[in-house]
């Protein structure tokens, strides 16, 4: 186990690589180094606000013992040696599995495990707990693997010219069962009824204002957004005011893959990766005419599976949705 | 180590970004609201509120929709059409509660796109002002505590057809179309039926996570009763293309299947795709528009399902069928008109093998499926809806030149000929050797 010091000495660019949100920038490094993370199994708590009762979650925590889920988001460039150690601080074993990078361990209670991947490919990639149910009580993250060359399009088939890039990691949680899990109760797996849905870990406003998840731009401004569904729900994405163009997606409707659409399907364990334009709306009259009282055009962004829109079933709109900004 | 300490924060992402000012007055909008940049339009239509009760299973139940210029009573709402580049104004009349129009998959400016939370709701009168630009398939909808009001039925089809006008999805010929066809389907969950419109909005748990529909539809034809509605039923000839566009109008994922032909898909969403492609069957998520385009060439009668899932277990809620009724000769297939083709401009990173059908990857839990598949066909669903002919839906005349039995006959001669002239040439190779 690492100290402190080591960790941030001997993992160099760890601190640079982790980070519980998804806005990302753009790496500026020339040599092949090493990102260590440390994370460590834990429990806390998502308060459900419009609503009177709270969610307790499953998820990890790095050095600063801060519950996150989902859990840390590692970055990292082609080249680099990734090294992930995982302590389980609870009193069953955990699972560790990285979704299309062959990864899968199994860490006993109080142990700590390392999984080690050199030259980890270009990609967005789903960690969970894949053990019984704890992924969809929280136990879950997304791992970012960009191109070393600054002038490389962040994955292939996206501009070149991106400017910012979000990963949303989408969340269905059961408020009931994080109370059960969080008693040490069982957990029926047929009983599986989420009731609160997150981009990254936040819903309703907090998802519409948040930096890392609301998406703010001038015209013409390329931005990608990395979609990762751990959740075992279908979602379908509609964004308002833009056609997303589909770069890159990994299971479900490939041959879409180069649409622009203005809403798709997210599989369960998917990974979508769309570029947006912010090409000014196009079917207004007049185009671009502002109205009354607006000086920026706000849309939202949303599940059209509208059952995710709520929170403890109502509250709409509380649920895993955000914004999108032509900021004029 | 300074780049690392530094861009920490801003990857952390706790930080909330300022906030924006207030746009618009949350409170819905009592009486008439001018509409802002108001000129004549092209094609005006209205959205008059109703509620109604259809039997189903023996029971009443309370649906939400918009009436048709005639006064039916439609659900979905009625199919309303333009061309690319006209203004559209839609008027919204919302009886005694607050609703919104928002036009899927069309961007106009956010006063204009009807959603209750970023713009305003309406409680009397709007009319939305939009200039369609790009052709394709869309619709409309209530934004306003959507889980529920659109569950309720407050939906109907909304298509842009290219400047040149109908027959032809995008205007050329590799999307031209002999007989139309709308299809949104989706499913009811009749619990949902029995709430006030505003429920849940106060925080308190009204079921809106939930959704177990117990009846299926195609066009508001339930159960059986899709499978002989005429507002469901397409007509078409040999040698004719038939264009489906298709609207997946519940909270899950649904798998269409064309009854053992071909469909090319040539579009979604209002933007024709770079590459057409061609399945005989698609699974749909909630709120996707596609075009197919379909060519049989053989008489007959084809079953084209709707399958639709459950939006956690994956497990089937049962199977709605619509008849594509086919008449006439066989004929030879024509041959397919490629779109040009624009390969996407990458690979895909990562590429496991798409799964077939839904499930729940690798995470359980699974829930069994309790009783029998619900949805299919309703015990007791009516024939048909009162409203019985939705135009939205109701195969009209061919439109295009259609393929006559002499033309066939001709291209088919000229077939016939080339391959003789090669066999001739290929045999004088033969005896020159």
């Amino acid at each position: 186990m690492l100290s402190r010091r080591e960790f941030v000495l001997k993992g160099a660019g760890a601190a640079f690589a982790l980070g519980a949100g998804g806005l990302l920038l753009r790496p500026q490094r020339t040599i092949a180094r090493d990102v260590a993370v440390d994370l460590r199994t834990c429990t806390g708590v998502k308060p459900m606000f419009s609503v009177t009762r709270d969610c307790p979650f499953s998820g990890f925590e790095l050095a600063d013992e801060k519950p996150l889920s989902p859990g840390p988001l590692i970055s990292a460039v082609t080249g680099d040696v990734l090294r992930i150690r995982l302590t389980n601080a609870k009193t069953h074993p955990v699972g560790f599995r990285i979704e299309s990078l062959g990864v899968e361990q199994i860490v006993p209670p109080g142990q700590t495990a390392e999984v080690v991947i050199e030259n980890p490919p270009v990609g967005t990639y789903l960690y969970f707990d894949h053990l019984g149910v704890q992924s969809i009580l929280g136990a879950h993250g997304v791992i970012v693997v960009r191109p070393r060359r600054d002038d490389a399009p962040p994955v292939p088939g996206a501009d070149p010219a991106t400017v910012a890039e979000y990963a949303w990691v989408f969340g269905a949680y059961d408020s009931l069962w994080g109370k059960r899990y969080a008693g040490g109760q069982t957990i029926d797996p047929a009983t599986y009824e989420p009731d609160v849905f997150t981009i990254n870990g936040r819903y309703g406003d907090g998802s519409s204002q948040a930096r890392d998840t609301s998406v703010r731009h001038q015209f013409g401004v390329p931005v990608l957004i990395r979609m990762v569904n751990p959740t075992p729900l279908y979602k379908s994405i509609h964004f308002h005011g833009e056609h997303p163009q589909i770069v890159g997606r990994t299971k479900a409707q490939l041959q879409t893959i180069g649409a622009r659409k203005d809403t798709f399907m997210v599989a369960p364990l998917e990974v979508v990766t769309v570029q947006l334009t912010f090409a000014p709306p196009v079917d207004g009259f007049p185009v671009n005419a502002p109205g009354p009282g607006e000086t920026d055009l706000r849309y939202p962004v949303h599940d059209h599976h509208e059952l995710t829109n709520s929170l403890g079933g109502g509250a709409y709109p509380n649920g895993m949705l955000t914004e999108l900004e032509f900021k004029t | 180590m300074a780049d690392a300490e530094s861009t920490h924060d801003d990857i952390v992402g706790f930080h909330h970004a300022p906030q924006s000012p207030a746009l618009f007055c949350a409170a819905p909008q009592v009486g008439s609201i001018p509409t802002p940049n108001r000129v004549d339009p092209d094609v005006a239509f209205e959205a008059d509120f109703f509620s109604d009760k259809l039997e189903l299973g023996g029971d009443d139940v309370e649906f939400w929709s918009f009436r048709a210029d005639n006064g039916d009573k439609l659900f979905p709402g009625p199919l309303r059409r333009a061309r690319a580049g006209q203004v559209v104004h839609h008027k919204l009349k919302t009886s005694k509660h607050t609703h919104t129009l928002h036009h899927h998959g069309l961007e106009p400016g956010p006063h204009d796109d009807g959603v209750g939370h970023t713009s305003f709701e309406v409680h009397g009168n709007y009319t939305y002002q939009l200039r369609p630009t790009n052709p394709g398939t869309y619709f409309y909808h209530c934004h306003v505590n959507t889980p529920l009001h659109f569950e309720m039925g407050m939906y109907g089809g909304f298509i842009v057809d290219p400047a040149s006008g109908p027959g032809s999805v995008y205007g050329d010929e590799a999307t031209r179309y002999d007989v139309e066809a709308f299809w949104a389907f989706g499913g009811w969950d009749v619990r949902k039926h029995e709430l006030h419109q505003a429920a849940g909005l106060l925080g308190e748990d009204a079921g809106l996570n939930v959704w177990e529909p117990q009846y299926l539809h195609i066009n508001g034809a339930f159960g059986a009763a899709a499978a002989r509605s005429r507002r469901v039923t397409i007509d078409a000839q040999t040698g004719q293309t038939v264009c489906l566009r298709l609207l997946n109008a519940g909270y899950s994922v649904a798998r269409v299947t064309f009854g053992g032909l071909e469909a090319r898909m040539v579009g979604s969403d209002g933007r024709r795709l770079t590459s057409s492609f061609v399945v005989d069957e698609w699974l749909m998520s909630g709120a996707e528009r596609y075009e197919a385009l379909l060519r049989p060439t053989r008489p007959g009668t084809y079953a084209i399902t709707v399958e639709s899932f459950h939006y956690i277990t994956g497990r089937s809620l049962g199977t709605v069928t619509g008849n594509l009724v086919v008449t006439g000769p066989d004929v030879t297939p024509p041959p397919p008109v490629e779109p040009p083709v624009e390969t996407p401009e990458g690979p895909v990173i990562v590429a496991p093998p798409p799964i077939p059908e839904p499930g729940l990857g690798a995470t359980p839990p699974t829930a069994p499926a309790t009783g029998p598949p619900v949805g299919t066909p309703a015990r007791s669903a009516p024939a048909d809806h009162p409203a019985a002919h939705h135009p939205a839906t109701r195969p009209g005349p061919p439109k295009g030149k259609p393929v006559t039995k002499r033309k066939r006959k001709k291209a088919l001669s000229r077939k016939r000929a080339a391959v003789l002239r090669r066999r001739r040439r290929a045999a004088a190779r033969r005896r020159g050797r």
